[in-house]
């Protein structure tokens, strides 16, 4: 009986050591990437587009 | 006198007994230290672990935010000195799409462009669709088909954004000469609203 119980208790907290463990190390990660992930809705870091068409302007121009 | 095995029966029961106690007792401990580093990694690791992870999160965020603000800056400058140099060709954009219907440029356009191929026009209807970027203007008038096409090579000469959807040309009979068309030309001209 008391082989048996021993057998049971260490393998019960054996895996509760691992299962608590793990779910340390996978918060750590989620809190790790979510905070690169918010800041695609970012509105500040749209980009611009510098290039402008100029040669629309000589075509209009061209025109009276 | 010699001790019989049936008198060491006992003492190996004893010692039996005693080595699973030990067993027991050592697996209670390994048990028992499992447990311990579960506890520790709960109430110990865990929250220095979560505090660590995020603010290298942030740390990489902001890094990353930097040089994307970074790149948006220097293209605001380059976009700057771009506009800079084609300031002064600015009233060309105005002129093609103005910011507002400008409907007295467009009269002036199209009388001046028809008088030149003596064309005078009675009446010009102007059509102003609301939540539309452009208007329409209506033209008909009578005059010699030479005389038109002149006058749509001028109009679609000019810098001001025109949009011919259709054109339609047909013979009136009414004149003396019998060389006279009717020209209908509804155009719909285009502006920039704010």
């Amino acid at each position: 009986m008391k082989k048996q119980f021993s057998r049971y208790f260490i393998l019960v907290s054996l895996l509760t050591c691992i299962a608590v463990f793990f779910f340390v190390v996978q918060k750590s990660y989620e809190n790790l990437i979510s905070a690169s992930t918010h800041q695609e809705d970012y509105s500040l870091i749209k980009t611009v587009s510098p290039n402008l068409n100029i040669q629309v302007l000589d075509q209009i121009e061209k025109r009276r | 006198m010699k001790p019989s095995f049936s008198n060491l029966s006992p003492l190996f029961a004893y010692l039996r007994k005693k080595r699973e106690d030990q067993k027991f007792a050592r697996s209670l401990e390994i048990g028992g230290t499992f447990l311990l580093i579960t506890f520790f990694i709960f109430f110990a690791i865990k929250p220095t672990f979560f505090t660590i992870s995020k603010l290298v999160g942030e740390i990489r965020h902001k890094k990353t935010l930097t040089v994307q603000l970074r790149k948006k800056i220097d293209d605001i400058i380059a976009a700057q000195d771009l506009f800079a140099q084609v300031q002064e060709k600015y009233f060309l954009v105005d002129e093609s799409l103005p910011s507002h219907p400008s409907f007295y440029n467009l009269n002036s356009l199209i009388t001046s462009a028809a008088a030149q191929n003596q064309i005078y026009f009675n009446k010009i209807q102007y059509n102003l669709p609301e939540e539309e970027i452009f208007y329409k203007a209506s033209l008909n008038q009578n005059s010699s088909f030479a005389s038109t096409m002149a006058f749509l090579t001028e109009l679609f000469q000019s810098r001001r954004l025109l949009d011919l959807n259709n054109l339609s040309f047909s013979v009136d009979e009414a004149s003396s000469s019998g060389q006279q068309i009717n020209l209908s030309l509804p155009l719909n001209v285009y502006y920039w609203p704010k």
